[in-house]
């Protein structure tokens, strides 16, 4: 590791810098709630009923009962939490400020959207089980789910338009928003494709993710940003930031979903194999001119399940071609690579030091 | 259908048409693709269609129209036009996928082609375009009140297919929330853009939204007793799918009537159904009373929409006659 990376990990173990970036998610968490919670309450009451269940406040009746998940891990939301209070500090030159209100409600609109992106996707993937319980669609069927979704979208619009922005920063905001909802929905579509197709070159499936998930992260720190009083050259760095971070972030949850530890991860050993899905180590290591990638082309294009016994063959087989050294390599360069982004807006690295810690929680998690 | 518009009007929906184009062209490739399928310009691999067999865009007219009604100088409120059309494609888009409607205009629906996910992304994005485009402000809230109106008119129709004890009330609210509110917002878009009284906004988006309950009661009547010139819908759609519209419900609520009684019969019986029984259910509505029901419904919701434009515009009364014109088109029997 270069002096220059060093700089940015700061002297920090691993273990404490985890503690205090899951602190911030808490944080977020709680800072974006009552917005969140007033705009799903303001829905009609079927609409707030699939929300909230979706959202785990609530069972399928509306009844909050103790095991209701806490839903989601907020790590969006706090990268835009985080990014306006970087650049707040960064332009007052001293620490700033609690957050303000543009910021969170340009943190709950980033949630909203992460939320009916995940409402539809559900629908699209057929997938039952979201965060241990059955997904909104499987509860309460398609039509349901993908009309929450679409309520959802049309509500994160309303509460950007409704923040305190001024009206250039309102119209700059909004745009943003609609081209990363498109960008997603390009993304989604690819990724259908190729799990359909089976077939993809690495910089498709790249871009892929790059639309399906580090969009949306990019927004999160470029509406952050703005919230936070950047000019237009600002909040394209902390864009940028947000890109390269979303970049490794999935670039992490493919790995994790082939290697992770199921201690951590809490999921099945071989998730991602066994639903033969086509995340970005799969795809590099067909795409690789090895031997391995020509048995793997075999199994994969094979109507046969994976089954539990073949898992640890086939997940030999793709990292001897060396994927996963590749992928984690990739996913370290975009770690870096935002890091740089940072010290671009922020050269002494004292008021970035949130995101700092969150870049880390990203790529260095174990679930 | 728009034989007595403008020559002025037909310009100003092209410029609707092109811009929508312009808009849809700047998607991604893939969701860009669907929603040329779905707007009736492409077939399913982007080739052009020569029959183009896209939307008639009645409501960006009524949004050029009520502007015109407050303001006669200025320009064409083309972006609140746009918007208010892209949000009902996106609602088509989405509402084919949940009630399993196969064709569209006289096409395969777009998720009959594509599949559902690429349907339900290009429906995505469309009302994302649609957000994107419309101005900033009153008009962004109006849309999106709509919008949200129109989702929760939608969840209730696809509820109220799994239910038998639909009253009359319930599906008259459904169909105001489905079909009204979105004619009520493309209405008062087109007040903001003439700077409209708050008066006279409130005036226009409910002259909108009785308009747009008169326009689905006549819907719903082609459905049952379709027209002799073709509406690219296959005939008596909604009795096949026992489909609860407003003159079958009336119909079916009716209390003393042995019509409505064997209309409760065929509704409880198992799909599919031949063409006479089809025939026969249609003559039950009738029997029971459903039509009369629908035309009264229409009438008086036309009447008190008179009476709104009148207090719009009481000297003038040539400034509202394109828009009155346009709401009798769309109302009338065929």
């Amino acid at each position: 590791m270069d002096s220059v990376d060093r700089s940015f990990q700061e002297e920090q173990s691993s273990h404490g810098a985890h503690e205090l970036a899951s602190g911030l998610l808490a944080e977020a968490q709680a800072d974006i709630h009552p917005t969140l919670r007033a705009a799903i309450e303001r829905l009609p009451s079927t609409f707030c009923r699939i929300a909230g269940y979706h959202f785990g406040w609530w069972d399928g009746d509306g009844v909050s009962d103790g095991s209701a998940n806490a839903g989601g891990k907020s790590l969006r939301p706090a990268l835009v939490l985080a990014s306006a209070r970087a650049m707040k500090t960064i332009a007052a030159k001293r620490r700033a400020s609690p957050i303000t209100k543009p910021a969170v409600t340009a943190a709950v609109a980033v949630e909203l959207v992460h939320n009916f992106s995940i409402l539809h996707d559900d629908v699209m993937d057929g997938d039952l089980v979201r965060r241990h319980r059955p997904t909104a669609w499987a509860k309460f069927g398609t039509g349901n789910a993908i009309l929450t979704g679409d309520l959802l979208l049309s509500l994160a619009h309303d509460l950007l338009a409704e923040s305190l922005l001024d009206s250039a920063q309102d119209l700059q905001a909004a745009r943003i928003l609609s081209n990363t909802v498109l960008r997603m929905c390009e993304g989604q579509a690819a990724d259908l494709a190729l799990q359909e197709t089976g077939e993809a070159t690495v910089e498709e499936a790249l871009h892929m993710i790059s639309g399906k998930t580090a969009a949306l992260f990019a927004c999160a720190c470029q509406l952050g940003a703005i919230a936070g009083g950047a000019n237009a050259e600002q909040a394209e760095v902390f864009r940028a930031f947000g890109h390269n971070l979303g970049m490794a972030f999935q670039l992490v949850d493919d790995l994790l979903g082939i290697w992770g530890d199921p201690s951590f991860t809490g999921k099945p050993v071989g998730k991602d194999l066994l639903s033969r899905k086509m995340s970005v180590p799969v795809v590099v290591a067909l795409n690789s001119d090895t031997i391995g990638a020509e048995q793997l082309r075999g199994i994969y294009s094979e109507q046969v399940a994976i089954g539990n016994a073949d898992v640890k063959a086939v997940t030999r087989l793709i990292e001897a071609t060396g994927a996963r050294t590749l992928v984690a390599a990739q996913a370290e360069q975009h770690y870096h690579q935002a890091a740089r982004h940072l010290r671009y807006v922020d050269p002494d690295n004292t008021a970035s030091t949130e995101l700092q810690l969150l870049a880390r929680l990203v790529t260095e998690r174990q679930k | 259908m728009f034989s007595k518009i403008t020559e002025a009007q037909n310009e100003a929906l092209r410029e609707v048409e092109n811009r929508i184009r312009e808009e849809v062209e700047k998607l991604p490739p893939h969701v860009r693709l669907i929603a040329g399928y779905h707007l009736g310009w492409w077939d399913y691999d982007g080739q052009p269609v020569k029959h183009q067999s896209g939307g008639k865009r009645v409501r960006a007219l009524f949004t050029i129209l009520s502007k015109r009604m407050v303001r006669s100088t200025g320009e064409v409120p083309l972006e609140a036009a746009v918007a208010v059309e892209l949000v009902h494609e996106f609602s088509l888009l989405h509402d084919d996928v949940f009630d399993n409607d196969i064709s569209r205009r006289g096409r395969p629906s777009a998720w009959s082609v594509f599949g559902m996910p690429d349907a339900v992304l290009a429906g995505n994005a469309l009302l994302t375009l649609a957000l994107d485009i419309v101005p900033r402000g009153a008009a962004a809230e109006a849309l999106s009140a709509a919008v949200q109106l129109l989702l929760e008119g939608q969840a209730n129709d696809c509820a109220f297919t799994k239910r038998s004890d639909i009253t009359v009330d319930e599906c008259r609210e459904m169909a105001k929330m489905k079909t009204g509110a979105l004619l009520g917002a493309a209405c008062s878009l087109g007040g903001l853009a003439g700077q409209a009284s708050s008066n006279h906004l409130a005036l226009l988006r409910e002259f909108g939204e009785r308009v747009g309950l008169a326009w689905q009661l006549v819907n719903d009547l082609h459905d049952i007793w379709p027209p002799s010139m073709p509406t690219g819908k296959p005939e008596r759609s909604d009795l096949a799918s026992r489909k609860r519209t407003l003159p079958i419900v009336a119909a079916l609520c009716a209390d003393q009537s042995e019509a409505a009684a064997d209309l409760r019969r065929i509704y409880n019986s198992p799909q599919p159904t031949s063409t006479a029984l089809l025939e026969t259910a249609s003559q039950l509505v009738e029997a029971a009373g459903g039509r009369s029901w629908a035309l009264v419904e229409r009438d008086r919701e036309l009447s008190r929409a008179r009476e709104i434009l009148d207090l719009i515009s009481p000297q003038d009364q040539t400034a509202d006659i394109s828009v009155w014109d346009l709401t009798l088109l769309i109302t009338r029997l065929h």
